[in-house]
């Protein structure tokens, strides 16, 4: 069996890996516009904030272990085209080529900020490693930059600028950082930080040019103009899927490709999966584009296995995140207030302040939990959470609570883990259940 | 763009940018943003007051009538709230 695919990030790989696993016989081809695969975009801020050494570290494997496990990368080859007719596609420089089954994991781009000059020197889409490489050794000779919008990467960008001593200026149509996902509550110690940390942020504008002479010398933006030699786009992602559409698969209102659990298209013989598919939210049913890398890996696993004739399924998604913002750990599961409010969803809320360790321990942190449940069924909906610590642990566990059905109640009376250097007497979590079940009797 | 992609972009915004209004008025931050457009005024004035007083399985059933995979076959939602431990309750008889 001929296996290929289309595209050589995290679902790529995990793809021809699992489909490896599943039929070691298979012939498994790769191709990748880039010239490397199965690397970590989301490390490249720590290099440049020089947190990491070298970009070196960020791979995941070396191009010979692909090799040696049977899978033939095409590096820098563009798929030009698929007929999903006659299971083949267009190469460019290969021309034809058949396959019995195809994994189209594409990816994700920046949506265009859409403004003049978007081509000039110094504008910097965070995602190619080979492009990082130029772009670190350019950073040395920044001085001033704008962060256009606050994505994830934007977002620790901007902590890895601020470590390289360059000023930078936040532009964002949203009222607070990540104000898409984020309640401004929770991230409010992020924004302060910043301010400590000298970054300017301009909430509820928007760029509308970038200008200079063949390289960026100032942004426009709607509260003016800033001088910069540095454009960071951080801009929200959006699918890459215009090949499966222009093949005639079908998409859906994210732009992402539609599939079922099996990662199925609406083409036979034809599988998606990771930031160029949409999936179900778990809560709300609501299809969702743009999810983790370690989401990204999951599905490509679930194609691959199923591409190579096993069975698996993938599940509806309740979609915990965490990262470092600054000096913070923000996170969170599903819903925040400001998410739930916008889908019209009928939700209490309660918010509570802990530790991450015994009060005397050196090196505890503070912790907020904020914690939505469904006033009807008493199930806890969502969460989000801003630290020193702990945080990704806590969305982790919120996530398979909120998929299992587990109730405020639960939580509430829930046993937690006391012990000084990594544990405080009382839960911040089972705190904040507590806080939602006396909101609810109001 | 599709027109579902063109309704899932903007509903999102303009909901978004709503519920950040409130959230944000009950958190002490003044958000501004002031229609720029007819398309502004549509959608901030028409579109998202009209959804907030649908009744939830109105709204609940317009999208999930919106083409995307969660019209596909997926595993079903463990039952909420989750069925109590069978050695839980108070009610136990032996």
């Amino acid at each position: 069996m001929k296996i290929v695919v289309v595209g050589g990030g995290a679902a790529g790989l995990g793809a021809a890996g699992a489909a490896l696993g599943v039929d070691p016989s298979a012939n498994m081809v790769v191709y990748t516009q880039f010239e490397d695969v199965a690397y970590s975009p989301c490390g490249i801020p720590f290099v440049h904030g020089k947190e990491i050494e070298s970009f070196d570290r960020l791979f995941l494997a070396t191009k010979q272990q692909y090799q040696d496990q049977g899978i033939d990368v095409h590096y820098t080859t563009t798929v030009e085209a698929i007929d999903v007719k006659r299971n083949v596609i267009k190469v460019a420089g290969e021309g034809e080529v058949s396959y019995d089954k195809l994994v189209l994991a594409t990816g994700w781009n920046y949506r265009d900020p859409e403004g003049p000059g978007g081509d000039l020197k110094g504008i910097y889409r965070v995602k190619n490693i080979q492009r990082a490489r130029e772009w670190d050794s350019y950073l040395d000779t920044v001085k001033s930059a704008v962060v256009v919008e606050c994505g994830l990467i934007a977002v620790e960008m901007v902590t890895a600028l601020v470590h390289r001593g360059i000023k930078v200026t936040v532009v964002d149509p949203g009222p607070w950082p990540m104000a898409e996902v984020v309640d401004p509550d929770i991230v409010d110690p992020v924004r302060a930080g910043w301010a400590e940390a000298g970054v300017t942020m301009m909430w509820g504008e928007q760029v509308t040019a970038f200008g200079g002479d063949g390289s960026l010398s100032y942004v426009d933006t709607t509260g003016g103009r800033i001088e910069a030699q540095l454009a960071i786009i951080g801009t929200r992602k959006v699918p890459n899927s215009d090949l499966a559409r222009d093949a005639g698969i079908a998409l859906g209102g994210t732009g992402g490709i539609i599939v079922d659990s099996r990662m199925r298209t609406s083409a036979p013989n034809v599988f998606a999966a990771g930031d160029c598919t949409e999936i179900p939210h778990g809560v709300s049913g609501v299809s969702l584009q743009g999810l983790s890398g370690s989401h990204a890996y999951a599905q490509g696993k679930t194609a691959g296995i199923n591409a190579a004739g096993g069975v698996r399924q993938y599940d509806p998604v309740y979609v915990p995140w965490a990262m470092l913002a600054g000096e913070w750990m923000i996170g969170g599961v599903s819903f925040g207030e400001t998410t739930a409010s916008a889908l019209g969803m009928n939700y209490v809320s309660g918010v509570a302040k802990g530790i991450t360790r015994a009060r005397y321990y050196p090196g505890v942190k503070p912790i907020t939990v904020k914690l939505l449940a469904d006033p009807n069924t008493r199930c806890l909906i969502g969460a989000q959470m801003v630290g020193g610590e702990g945080v990704k642990e806590r969305a982790d566990f919120l996530a398979t609570a909120v998929r299992a059905g587990i109730t405020i109640d639960d939580l509430a009376t829930m046993e937690n883990v006391y012990s000084p250097a990594i544990g405080a007497l009382n839960e911040p979590v089972q705190m904040a259940a507590l806080a939602v079940q006396q909101n609810m009797r109001r | 763009m599709s027109f579902s992609r063109w309704l899932r972009t903007n509903s999102q915004q303009y909901l978004l940018a709503d519920a950040q209004q409130r959230i944000g008025r009950r958190n002490g931050i003044t958000v501004y943003g002031k229609p720029r457009s007819l398309k502004d005024c549509f959608w901030r004035y028409i579109f998202v007051p009209t959804y907030k007083i649908m009744p939830d399985g109105l709204r609940q059933g317009l999208i999930r009538a919106m083409p995307g995979s969660h019209r596909q076959a997926w595993p079903k939602q463990s039952a909420r709230p989750r069925p109590r431990h069978l050695f839980a309750g108070s009610d136990r008889k032996d």
